[in-house]
């Protein structure tokens, strides 16, 4: 089962929103990072049909999206960004209406929504109004409705936004167990989300892939980058922001430890006696490559 | 010649029998209209002013003695309309005023508590200027909505207040503009007695006697004239019974009518017709039926069977009178106030050209309405002038 | 004084209440100099003759039985209207022209500027209940109970310089275009003023100016704190804004509905609306009935707006307060399990006629909708005009073809009416001519008048008769005498207020399978569902299909039942064409046929038209 995105561009009057995309999934999590704006949201409205695109193919199995139609959307599942639900539904209600949306037949419905309400801890506020449910619930909700059909492409669009960080880690958790004979995209700006679960990352800024791909490999590319020292006083700081990307700052017994990220536009080596290489890590990779650059890499 | 003599005899004799015989009349009774202005002393103590019987509570009962149910006596006064107000006569002071408190008012529009509007526009409540009644402490007025509703309003004493009480029928007047309202809607006639409102929807094409309890939306139809051209009119209750007339046209210009007194027993609830023929003005006096015919004045025989007394012959046909004592009875001529003594043989007339209409009154005083300088006026004669005075006296002494 | 300063931020609220208070100035200086001033209802001169008069008056009624019992109302009014007038008995009045002055405190323009400053004004100071700024104020120390009775005494504030504003910058204009006399005037007795020449306070122009002022400060702090009370209560801004609406509709229904001389009355004087849209209550004397004491009615004014202002500060303050944590609530244990049942068991058309009904409040319109339906259908008719009896009771006897007795009855009723109408306008004329008397002519005009049913009936009879007549010559149809007050009812014209309602119930229940999926935010996720799309559409379009023909059909079954209960159909068999309307159908058929295809044709139209609207209306399925 493959996913292929092909040459796809969408624009929105004046504003560019996806330009010249193209990639090749497979079975996997596939984490797609990058600033509000990017693209990430209108690349997922594409991949689900649910806006035109300008140009471009978007294949499911080699075949069109659009031809496929009805097949096609009997085996994606989406989460989108701004939870959709019916307030006065109650969360398995809900579930089963949305199972009838799939085209589930009425036993299997009921099991699977079951099912779900269990695995996903929503068992017991099952009957309450989804309206009522607090912002983790919701989320899970709108997992729950993603997975009622078993889909083969599991699309999420900001998975954990406004949910705390126990959530968060059941949901991640949660994702890598299903992830077996599945093309998941997770559709993110948290590096969090994807960089303990991802297969691989796609970087997408400004409507483009600037990168991708596996976390280790970034991780690699950006470390070189990468360095560690300690300032006495925090006006130290400010100077250090010329050459530097700050990525990290903490104050300890010997001074305040600050990790930073040379910019790409500095060659200068670091005096190895100042400042010391240190391994980067996923948000150093983010940072590096959308915080304030003036040139393409 | 002998034959000539007793045939001549015979038709003297003739001549003069005839002169003595005819139906039983009260000819000795009968005034004869030669003998005008010779003044009647009334005696007050046989004067009718608890005429309506024993059985008569003021608080409760419908004042039957009123011809015109536009005048209504209160605790110390009497209510009437005019000109779309109600005054208040006081019977101590003889002096009147608008039923309204409010010194500085002009007594000219909806503000002022004495001035009901009569103009049928549509938009406000319309008043009957032709009903008012003192019941138990508060006065009733009839008017019509907006909706084509007809309402009793009850108004304060005093005239301080005034609220919708209850509403008697609907008239479907919505698609009818202003005049075409006027000359649509007819004025039920009504009055309130021992607790029950009885009233006759005029814009029936047959009329029904209806009741409805004071207060309650509800009506029932106590009587309904099976007959076509049918009319039923003049309501009088007299204790626990209410008389009404009810008859049918018996012309296409539906002016002469068939009919007869019927009788309502409020205890019973039922009707029953108590006198056949007698379709004009009639009242009770200690349970003895007094009537107007075409002739004169008759009154009821007391045993069934006998023939009626006529009383009176009258110079109009079907004349309204009033029962001023056992043997004086005053009926109008056209304006004119005719007061009979039929046991002495006894006429005063009373004529004063500003005198419209006669409401009669209580036994002490008698009412009337009329117009002086182009101004209704409302006109009074007291029971004990009645016999002698020439004119009625203007109760109007307040400057409007 | 945060408080107080908070609307000094709106600068363009500022600008926009500035821009109110010179256009109420122009208003004013216009009408004063272009509109012709009234001439005043009495000259001075007359005022103390006036006055006398009244006390005369006065001392007349008392000794009247009427209003000769002291524990009476009517009494104390007396008495009470005798010693206001007594006071100024005896004030002198200066001859003076007091147009301007009796302008300002007459002129509603500055009222409708008052209210539209006192809704800014409540708006401005409104905290939304959503966002964040709420858990913020009332998370902080004076934020609660304390803020709102902050609120309230600045509101207080703010009305009152914008009273002085409005009302002392007019009065300043106005001394200014007038010059010196303005200024005496204003040391002159009230009355001087000729709406004032009977209102009796025995005070100078610039004292009652300043009660005048206070009066308008109170009442625009009464309208101000109402609308901020309620936005307050309410939370939502459109519902807020429907309550205000609502309450000053009330209001306005209570004042006209109640009258003067109503015991009710105080009702419609302690009334907003009345407050705020009148000012004569500040020139002309009436005194009310409260508690069976008369009472000047500007005092009952003030005193109910006082307590308004006072019970409002207490529940707003008390509002505020309750703003606890540990509130609990309680789900209804018994019905909500029996609502989660059934709302699980719904199909996809069920669940679209759920949505349409229950989440969108659809059952509320059709409610409405329903009741309006029943008052205009014939059960609200109560009694039938004399002619319509005539009809009725001709049509119970004669219904159905045409017979020689029906034809005499018409022919005769006809000719009576004619000669009454003859002899009527012969009367007429001749009246005109002085040839008769006026006795003998209002007895003619009233017998004219007696037979105005019998007019009408045999007009409406003849026309049907003559049409009949027609029908069978032009096109050989036997048409039957059929009862057309009860057909006109069951067979009602589609150019009606009633199918024009209904019109607009399509279109907002189309509307409303939309907005449904736009509100939760659902499109997109059901776009991406097997059936979420066209099929997901049909379901949304059948379910408006389904509402709208149940609609219909109820208010098909709500016609007919009213006609049946007042006309007691029969006839059915009448061939269609012996109705007026139907003169053209081309169809051999029954009036009981005729009805059945009618309202199958308007379902059939109905359904039609409600299906078309929601598969156009899903074209604005997207929020974006």
């Amino acid at each position: 089962m493959t996913l292929k995105v092909r040459h796809l561009n969408k624009r929105y009057k004046t504003t560019t929103a996806i330009s010249d995309v193209s990639f090749e999934l497979t079975e996997g999590i596939y984490g797609f990072l990058g600033p509000n704006g990017a693209g990430k949201s209108t690349l997922i409205n594409l991949i689900t049909d649910n806006i035109r695109r300008d140009s471009g193919e978007i294949l499911w199995d080699g075949q069109e999206i659009c031809r496929l139609d009805k097949k096609y959307r009997d085996v994606i599942g989406y989460m989108p960004q701004y939870q959709g639900y019916y307030k006065g539904f109650t969360a398995r209600a809900f579930l089963l209406y949305m199972a009838q949306m799939k085209g589930m037949k009425k036993k299997e419905a009921f099991e699977r929504t079951d099912e779900l309400l269990k695995t996903l801890n929503l068992w017991k506020v099952r009957e309450k109004k989804a309206g009522s449910l607090s912002g983790g619930m919701r989320q899970r909700l709108m997992l729950a409705q993603a997975l009622l059909n078993d889909p083969k492409l599991l699309i999420l669009d900001e998975p954990t936004a406004g949910v705390d960080p126990q959530e968060r880690i059941r949901i991640r958790n949660y994702i890598s167990t299903i992830a077996k004979d599945k093309i998941i995209l997770i559709a993110t700006h948290i590096v969090s989300d994807v960089e303990a679960i991802a297969n691989q990352i796609f970087l997408m800024g400004g409507g483009k892939v600037v990168e991708h791909c596996s976390p280790e490999a970034l991780i690699a590319k950006v470390s070189p980058y990468t360095y560690m020292t300690t300032v006495k006083s925090a006006t130290e700081i400010h100077g250090l922001e010329q050459m530097f990307i700050v990525s990290n700052i903490h104050n300890s017994e010997d001074g305040i430890q600050v990790k930073l990220i040379r910019k790409r536009s500095t060659d200068k080596e670091m005096d190895e006696a100042i400042c010391h290489p240190v391994m980067a890590n996923l948000e150093d990779v983010y940072l590096f490559y959308f915080s304030d650059r003036s040139d393409e890499v | 010649m002998k034959q000539l003599r007793l045939i001549s005899i015979f038709l003297c004799m003739c001549f003069i029998c005839s002169a003595c015989s005819g139906t039983k009349q009260a000819s000795d009774n009968s005034a004869e209209s030669s003998s005008q202005q010779e003044n009647i002393e009334i005696d007050l103590e046989k004067s009718l002013q608890n005429y309506a019987g024993s059985d008569y509570h003021f608080d409760t009962d419908y004042q039957s003695y009123f011809d015109r149910p536009c005048i209504t006596k209160g605790e110390k006064g009497y209510y009437y309309w005019l000109d779309n107000r109600i005054y208040y006569y006081d019977t101590a002071t003889e002096q009147n005023v608008a039923l309204c408190s409010k010194a500085e008012c002009k007594h000219s529009d909806e503000t002022c508590n004495a001035y009901f509007n009569e103009d049928f526009s549509g938009d406000k409540d319309s008043f009957v200027n032709s009903y008012v009644q003192y019941y138990d402490g508060s006065l009733y007025v009839v008017g019509v909505d907006p909706k084509g509703k007809v309402n009793l309003y009850k108004v304060a004493a005093d005239g301080s207040s005034r609220d919708r009480y209850m509403t008697l029928f609907k008239q479907n007047i919505n698609s009818v503009s202003g005049d075409q309202m006027i000359a649509d809607f007819t004025y039920p006639d009504i009055c309130i007695h021992r607790g029950y409102v009885y009233y006759i929807n005029n814009m029936e094409s047959e009329p029904k006697l209806y009741r409805a309890k004071l207060g309650s939306d509800r009506s029932e139809v106590i009587y309904e004239n099976e007959g076509t051209h049918s009319t039923t009119y003049r309501i009088k209750p007299y204790g626990d019974r209410v008389y009404f007339q009810s008859g049918n046209f018996t012309d296409e210009d539906q002016v002469n009518v068939e009919g007869g007194i019927y009788a309502y027993d409020i205890e019973k609830q039922k009707v029953s017709l108590y006198k056949e023929s007698a379709i004009s003005d009639y009242l009770f006096y200690e349970d003895t039926l007094y009537y107007s015919t075409a002739e004169g004045i008759c009154r009821a025989a007391e045993e069934k069977g006998s023939d009626d007394d006529r009383i009176i012959e009258t110079k109009s046909s079907h004349a309204d009178f009033f029962l001023l004592n056992e043997q004086t009875i005053a009926y109008m001529d056209d304006r004119d106030m005719v007061v009979c003594d039929f046991k002495d043989k006894k006429e005063h007339v009373i004529r004063d050209d500003r005198m419209d209409v006669c409401y009669f009154g209580d036994g002490s005083i008698f009412f009337a309405g009329g117009a002086e300088d182009s101004a209704s006026v409302l006109l009074l004669i007291r029971a004990d002038e009645i016999g002698t005075a020439d004119k009625w006296t203007n109760a109007m002494n307040v400057e409007e | 004084m945060m408080e107080l300063r908070r609307l000094l931020y709106h600068k363009k609220t500022i600008v926009f209440i500035l821009s109110l208070v010179l256009l109420q100035l122009a208003m004013l200086s216009y009408g004063f100099y272009h509109e012709k001033p009234e001439e005043p209802a009495m000259p001075a001169s007359q005022h103390e003759k006036q006055v006398q008069d009244i006390m005369e008056e006065c001392n007349r009624y008392l000794g009247i039985s009427l209003f000769a019992d002291t524990d009476s109302f009517a009494y104390k009014n007396v008495r009470q209207t005798k010693e206001d007038y007594s006071r100024i008995l005896s004030v002198e009045q200066p001859d003076a022209d007091t147009a301007f002055f009796d302008r300002l405190i007459s002129f509603k323009g500055t009222n409708a500027v008052c209210i539209m400053i006192g809704i800014i004004l409540a708006l401005t100071y409104q905290d939304p209940e959503s966002g964040g700024l709420k858990a913020l104020t009332y998370s902080a120390k004076n934020g609660r109970g304390i803020r709102r009775l902050k609120q309230i005494f600045v509101l207080m504030i703010w009305s009152g310089i914008a009273v002085l504003i409005l009302y002392g910058g007019s009065l300043l204009t106005g001394l200014l275009l007038i010059g010196s006399d303005g200024w005496k005037i204003l040391g002159m007795p009230l009355q001087t003023l000729s709406l004032c020449r009977l209102f009796p306070i025995p005070v100078a122009v610039w004292e009652y100016l300043l009660l005048f002022l206070f009066f308008k400060w109170i009442i625009l702090f009464e309208l101000t704190a109402v609308i901020w009370f309620l936005f307050l209560l309410i939370g939502n801004l459109i519902l807020a804004s429907g309550a205000v609406v609502l309450l000053f509709l009330a209001e306005y229904i209570v004042w006209m509905a109640v009258g003067v001389t109503s015991s009710w009355n105080l009702l419609k004087y302690c009334n907003l609306w009345y407050h705020l849209s009148s000012n004569e209550y500040l020139y002309t004397y009436l005194n009310l009935n409260v508690g069976n004491h008369p009472v000047n009615r500007q005092w009952v004014i003030l005193a109910a707006a006082f307590l308004l202002i006072f019970l409002l500060a207490v529940f707003s303050y008390l509002k505020g307060e309750y703003a606890k944590g540990d509130r609990v609530k309680w789900e209804i244990s018994i019905v909500f399990p029996f609502w989660a049942r059934m709302q699980e068991r719904l199909n996809l058309l069920t669940a679209e006629i759920y949505k349409l009904l229950v989440i969108q409040k659809g059952c509320i319109l059709i409610l409405l909708f329903m009741a309006f339906v029943v008052m205009q259908s014939d059960f609200m008719h109560v009694s039938n005009t004399g002619y319509q009896e005539m009809y009725y009771t001709f049509m119970e006897q004669y219904q159905g073809l045409p017979t020689e007795e029906s034809e005499r009855y018409i022919r005769d009723l006809s000719k009576e009416v004619n000669a009454v109408t003859k002899e009527y306008d012969e009367a007429d004329q001749r009246y005109a001519g002085g040839e008769i008397s006026t006795d003998e002519y209002f007895s003619i005009l009233m017998k004219y008048d007696t037979f105005y049913n019998e007019r009408k009936f045999v007009s409406i009879v003849e026309q049907q008769r003559d049409y009949l007549l027609q029908l069978r010559d032009k096109k050989g149809i036997e048409g039957w005498y059929v009862n057309s007050f009860c057909y006109q009812s069951i067979l009602e014209p589609v150019l009606s207020l009633k199918y024009g309602l209904f019109m607009i119930f399509i279109l907002l229940t189309a509307f409303a399978s939309v907005k449904v999926e736009r509100d939760a935010s659902m499109f997109r996720v059901l776009n991406g569902t097997v059936l979420g799309r066209k099929h997901l559409f049909y379901k949304k379009a059948a379910a408006v299909g389904l509402i709208t023909a149940g609609m219909y059909l109820i208010m098909m079954i709500i016609g007919l039942a009213s006609a049946v209960h007042v006309y007691g159909i029969s006839a059915w068999n009448a061939p269609v064409q012996s109705l007026e309307p139907y003169y053209h159908v081309p169809l051999h058929i029954s009036l009981l046929q005729g009805i059945i295809l009618y309202y199958a044709g308007l379902l059939f139209l109905t359904i039609l038209i409600s299906v078309g609207f929601t598969l156009l209306f899903q074209r604005f399925r997207y929020d974006t």
